[in-house]
């Protein structure tokens, strides 16, 4: 696994960096598995999933977050920090804002062709669907028998303040390599809508040094 | 595993009558025709590719070259513009251009265009025209033989009643590595294929030539019958291999007939291997039922290393596993190898 990009996190008062992150392309591997999982397919297909103001706007970009220890999505999935897109065909390690840097939980975004929500007819048939994500590689501490979420976003950035949305299930886990799933059982039927309710947090260092030019502020009107 | 095989020779006659035409140019010609059949548990994987053709719509020599454009000999067969390229709803097909003679033979092209006497080709990126006899440069009589025939797709090629929900996982190695998941499907639901990320009708959405798929069984025990024309051109396709180590491939054989597999010049590299897998068992996502390794001194050898390249048979509509060993680079190989039927 070959790590292209560190971003260090600045927390100097004169230039704030909102993002921390640590991105991996799997593409430099030399021999790795993959798995196919299958939101979608011609019988039962994962519909509504929406925007922020509950709307079926097409074009939603979408990926999967994978619980790489399995000890739970931290704070649930609800409160991940800002971050800068990966290329497609890669992902990183989200951060969330209670000072604990990057967590485990992994963000994968799928290769291209296969990065946004359209309708789709047919059996089941409904807007906004989650189709495949084909191809995705057991590296970068991503294995069978992890515990994955969807998530989805609003807007095409995860800056702060945007929003997303995050949607998991007891099925949804990992496969062994080589393998093609579906979760036929788990979207068969009407799906209920589910809105990007979510926002993206600043890391909690920012707000140190938010806070400290804050307190300059006052210090500076104070000696006036 | 059982495979049903039984080639009828319906086309004999034909076949006798082809041989006696001039090629010059030639519409329509029959080839020997016959069937496969392999039975797919319920519910259940099996690995398969297709061992026969669609029949030819076009059989010819080549007058020239230009390019990727191959322009016909004799009298023009004065085909309509673009009448080889998929325009759906009315053309349905997409057409390939198969080289029958010559050092190039079995390569095949996408057809992308086509005027009254020529046809325009995509190659794979490791292939070429070069080699590729023609009348114009070799003389009269010796330009190299070419034939126009449709892609087999999901509709033409699964006519077997099949329950909702099956689906055809296609195998197209695009990444480096080794057990490798699908790249994509297509799914069978009230009558229809669709491709299962874009949800896009795929009735006759295009099946590469040679490569293998999986055939995923949504319901009751099925028997699949592949139904087409012999192949009467060599085996070719390109074994790619996108980075150092080793890579999968998914591969069949072009023949209606079992084959040796030490006969099919399958072998490239030490402990290349070829992995099988029992579609007569129950389940998805199956694990390889035997695997063979290359050997530059005893060839083929199973698991316990005894030599099976005279005992081991390439089943017609059976698909497999090439796992081409990693030789430090990414790289292509062509796999190219004389039907057993086809032998002088």
């Amino acid at each position: 696994m070959r790590r292209l990009a560190q971003i260090e996190f600045n927390n100097s008062m004169h230039k704030a960096s909102l993002f921390s992150a640590v991105v991996f392309l799997f593409a430099a591997i030399s021999a790795q598995a993959t798995v196919t999982l299958q939101f979608s397919t011609a019988s039962a297909k994962l519909t509504n999933i929406q925007n922020a103001a509950g709307t079926a706007a097409g074009g939603l970009r979408w990926g999967i977050v994978v619980d790489t220890t399995n000890n739970g999505f931290d704070a649930n999935g609800l409160n991940y920090d800002g971050f800068t897109f990966p290329a497609a065909g890669s992902g990183l390690f989200l951060s969330k804002g209670d000072g604990s840097a990057t967590t485990d939980d992994f963000f994968y975004f799928a290769a291209t062709g296969n990065t946004t929500l359209a309708s789709a007819g047919g059996t089941d048939s409904g807007t906004n669907v989650i189709s495949q994500l084909a191809g995705l590689p057991l590296s970068g501490g991503v294995t069978a028998g992890d515990q994955f979420a969807l998530i989805w976003f609003d807007t095409t950035t995860a800056n702060v303040g945007d929003k997303y949305g995050f949607y998991t299930d007891p099925s949804f886990v990992i496969p062994n390599d080589g393998n093609t799933v579906n979760f036929n059982s788990t979207v068969l039927g009407p799906d209920p809508v589910r809105l990007a309710s979510n926002t993206f947090g600043v890391p909690e260092p920012s707000r140190v040094a938010f806070f400290a030019l804050g307190l300059l502020g006052f210090l500076a009107r104070r000696r006036r | 595993m059982k495979t049903s095989c039984f080639v009828q020779t319906l086309g004999v006659l034909a076949l006798l009558g082809l041989s006696s035409q001039s090629l010059a140019q030639t519409t329509a010609a029959s080839d020997p025709v016959g069937f496969v059949t392999v039975n797919v548990p319920a519910n259940s994987d099996a690995v398969l590719a297709v061992p026969l053709s669609r029949a030819s719509v076009f059989k010819g020599v080549i007058q020239s070259i230009s390019g990727n454009t191959i322009t016909v000999a004799g009298t023009s067969p004065a085909w309509t513009t673009n009448q080889f390229v998929q325009a759906l709803p009315g053309q349905v097909n997409t057409y390939a251009v198969q080289i029958a003679s010559g050092t190039k033979e079995g390569m095949t092209g996408k057809v992308t265009a086509n005027a009254a006497n020529s046809v325009t080709i995509q190659l794979d990126p490791a292939e070429d025209l070069s080699g590729v006899q023609t009348e114009a440069v070799n003389g009269a009589g010796n330009g190299d033989h070419i034939d126009i025939l449709p892609y087999w797709t999901p509709a033409s090629l699964i006519t077997s009643a099949v329950s909702n929900g099956s689906q055809i996982l296609l195998l197209e190695a695009t990444t480096a590595g080794i057990n490798l998941s699908s790249s994509g499907s297509f799914g069978f639901d009230s009558g229809a294929w669709v491709d299962e990320n874009t949800f896009e009708a795929a009735d006759h959405a295009p099946l590469a030539f040679g490569r293998a798929f999986i055939f995923r069984n949504g319901g009751a025990s099925v028997g699949i019958s592949m139904a087409g024309s012999v192949p009467m051109t060599k085996h070719r396709i390109i074994i790619r291999s996108f980075g150092a180590g080793d890579q999968d491939v998914a591969v069949g054989f072009s023949s209606p007939v079992p084959t040796r597999i030490g006969s099919v010049g399958l072998s490239f590299t030490e402990d290349d291997q070829l992995l099988v897998f029992d579609n007569t068992a129950s389940g998805q996502n199956k694990s390889a039922s035997q695997v063979l390794y290359y050997t530059t001194g005893d060839g083929w050898v199973d698991e316990t290393f005894s030599p099976v390249g005279t005992s081991f048979m390439l089943q017609p509509g059976q698909g497999y596993i090439f796992r081409k060993k990693g030789t430090g680079a990414a790289g292509t190989f062509v796999w190219t190898a004389l039907q057993s039927y086809l032998a002088p």
